[in-house]
């Protein structure tokens, strides 16, 4: 196993709002290890990107921490002097923003952002950030990177615009890539093109890669580790096929159940009953309480971490339990291929 | 329901075109949104219109509500021929023709109270007093999972399921024959999609209602329709009972949207071909 890029540890924090405390992280344990691609899943509000944002320190400005560190490369960026931060953001990690039509700067042809990426970076002459920019555009399956470069924001498809914010985070290539719902917001085939195009990327400029999303399907189709979140928690870590096969947590389980009949439409209709949690109003114990079938007195205390394999974590006092089950997805253990056809 | 789904069909459609104008001449150009279409819904049945972006679906389901007055073609509802309908009187359809919208964000009025927002179909079209009003509010609760207390509440104190709920009780609320379904779980999490998903199964069956469901989450479909209509540039390229499309389907572009779905087992064939590290 190679080493972790970086470790974020026991991370705990929340928003400080008149309307009182915002507890968005309430202990993220995610190792990043080199040369993967590793996916933090979870629903709106479980905190994604918050915790995906710690790494290059662009929290909001109320946000305060009660805990834990952030790893690179085993020094606590965290720690760091404001002006440290500046050569690592870029540097050391790009983000690849949400809503990269809103994430581009409209008033700046591609060809400018991606020449300030580069020369903010490295040397490069102004002839040579162009050369950088229509390379790295075809790199990202842009058709005519000559028209792109001259292009703004506003002129671009949805897909398009995705490619160029990748392309804005990868021309100087970051230790670290953070992807945030790359394929969001995108017709099927828009994003089944982008997903290729991200997995042929990553694959040819040996990038670790920190992949935010909601899809399990994208997880699947571009992950090698992943991490599901839940009310600010990392309720289980692992290889993807780990997880998915074996998941050793009720959340995890109930997730990929729902997720595979409602958008697989695989088997009946199914779904978890209740709505997460409310983070200014926590529970005590376990954040998932309330929806989880084998709920019990115990789940009011806060679960421990278990590593119920080497490398497979889950936060639960019943992992053990839920690892010894069978997987709970009908495409891994061949069952029914679709039903509930009403 | 009648064995037959096209022998007493609630909705026909036959040759629906629309055409929009954009730009001003000399460079006018006529932009074909929705072109000849055909398609029918038998009473108490559900049929998934999928489709990309642009691809004409909402269009269709626009000009059939009247929400933009359709180029050409002929649309039958319930007996009533809906194109030929004077403007002034369209608001009448929708007693018995529903729709829920994709976004209940933007489709709920922010400074109505959810009393207001069900309520209103009910002053408008059946003319209820007030008591009559109020006891139609707490059943419509009561039907789409909600409590009587939530009445009271302004849609930004609910949670996206429940603002939803709530678009879905304003279109059930004159217990309407049709409901389009435009998107009506794109914008919830995946563990609250699913229990919408289930209310909108359970509504039909208990108000037999007909559903157009509108998506281009082809689960989606594949969960609450049992035939499906591909739309692709305005156009049905294909057309049958849901699992017979999905299993089968014949049209390239219906194969190329079915290829594209993100699958949650990738993994697997990534590994089978090393791709994966």
């Amino acid at each position: 196993m190679a080493a972790n890029l970086v470790e974020i540890q026991d991370l705990e924090g929340y928003f400080d709002t008149i309307g009182g405390d915002v507890r968005a992280i309430n202990g993220v344990n995610v190792p990043i290890e080199e040369g993967t691609v590793t996916g933090l899943v979870g629903e709106t509000g479980s905190g994604k990107t918050m915790t995906a944002l710690n790494i290059p320190r662009l929290m909001p400005e109320n946000f305060r921490y009660v805990s834990g560190r952030v790893l690179f490369r085993g020094e606590d960026v965290l720690t760091w002097p404001e002006e440290r931060m500046e050569s690592f953001r870029g540097d050391g990690v790009g983000i690849a923003f949400q809503d990269p039509k809103a994430a581009l700067n409209p008033v700046f042809t591609v060809g400018e952002q991606l020449g300030r990426a580069l020369r903010t970076h490295t040397e490069a002459t102004k002839n040579e950030a162009r050369q950088a920019a229509l390379r790295i555009l075809e790199r990202v399956r842009i058709t005519d990177p000559r028209r792109t470069i001259r292009q703004y924001a506003h002129e671009l498809s949805g897909g398009m615009a995705q490619r160029v914010m990748v392309a804005l985070a990868v021309i100087h290539p970051p230790k670290l890539l953070i992807l945030d719902e790359p394929t969001t917001g995108l017709d099927v085939t828009v994003q089944a093109e982008i997903i290729s195009m991200l997995r042929d990327l990553v694959e040819s400029m040996g990038l670790t890669v920190l992949l935010i999303t909601h899809d399990l399907g994208v997880v699947g189709e571009l992950c090698d580790n992943v991490a599901v979140m839940y009310a600010g928690r990392t309720m289980e870590f692992g290889d993807i096929s780990q997880v998915f096969e074996r998941p050793a947590n009720p959340y995890t389980r109930e997730l990929l159940r729902s997720t595979e009949s409602v958008e697989g439409g695989v088997g009946d209709l199914y779904s978890i009953r209740g709505a997460p949690p409310d983070l200014r109003n926590l529970p005590q114990g376990c954040f998932f309480q309330d929806r989880c079938p084998s709920a019990a007195d115990i789940c009011r205390t806060v679960p421990p971490v278990v590593e119920v394999e080497p490398g497979h974590m889950s936060m639960c006092h019943f992992a053990e339990r839920y690892h010894a089950m069978p997987g709970p997805l009908h495409i891994t253990r061949g069952g029914p291929e679709q039903g509930g056809n009403k | 329901m009648t064995s037959d789904p096209a022998a007493n069909p609630l909705l026909t459609v036959r040759g629906l075109t629309k055409h929009f104008h954009q730009g001003v001449w000399p460079r006018k150009q006529t932009i074909v949104a929705v072109d000849d279409i055909d398609l029918h819904v038998a009473r108490g049945e559900s049929v998934g219109l999928v489709g990309e972006s642009g691809s004409g679906k909402t269009t269709t389901a626009r000009s059939i509500l009247r929400l933009v007055d359709p180029t050409a073609g002929e649309i039958r509802f319930d007996g009533v021929k809906v194109d030929e309908i004077p403007r002034a009187r369209v608001r009448r359809l929708y007693r018995n023709m529903q729709m829920v919208f994709q976004d209940p964000n933007s489709s709920l009025n922010p400074r109505m109270t959810v009393r207001e927002i069900v309520t209103e179909p009910l002053k408008l079209h059946l003319k209820m007093s007030k008591e009559e009003q109020e006891e139609r509010a707490n059943e419509i609760m009561t039907l789409v999972g909600m409590r009587g207390f939530h009445l009271d509440r302004y849609p930004g104190q609910l949670s996206g399921g429940q603002r939803q709920r709530v678009g879905v009780g304003r279109a059930i609320a004159t217990h309407p024959k049709l409901v389009f379904l435009d998107e009506p779980t794109s914008s919830l999490d995946v563990s609250v999609r699913g229990q919408v998903m289930q209310l909108l199964v359970d509504l039909q069956t208990k108000m037999n209602m007909s559903y157009v469901l509108i998506s281009h989450d082809l689960g989606v479909v594949r969960q609450l329709s049992r035939r499906v209509l591909v739309m692709f540039n305005g156009r049905i390229v294909e057309e049958g009972l849901t699992r017979k499309v999905f299993e089968d389907p014949q049209d390239d572009y219906t194969k190329r949207l079915l290829a594209a779905i993100p699958s949650m087992d990738g993994y697997r064939r990534r590994r089978l071909r090393g791709g994966a590290r």
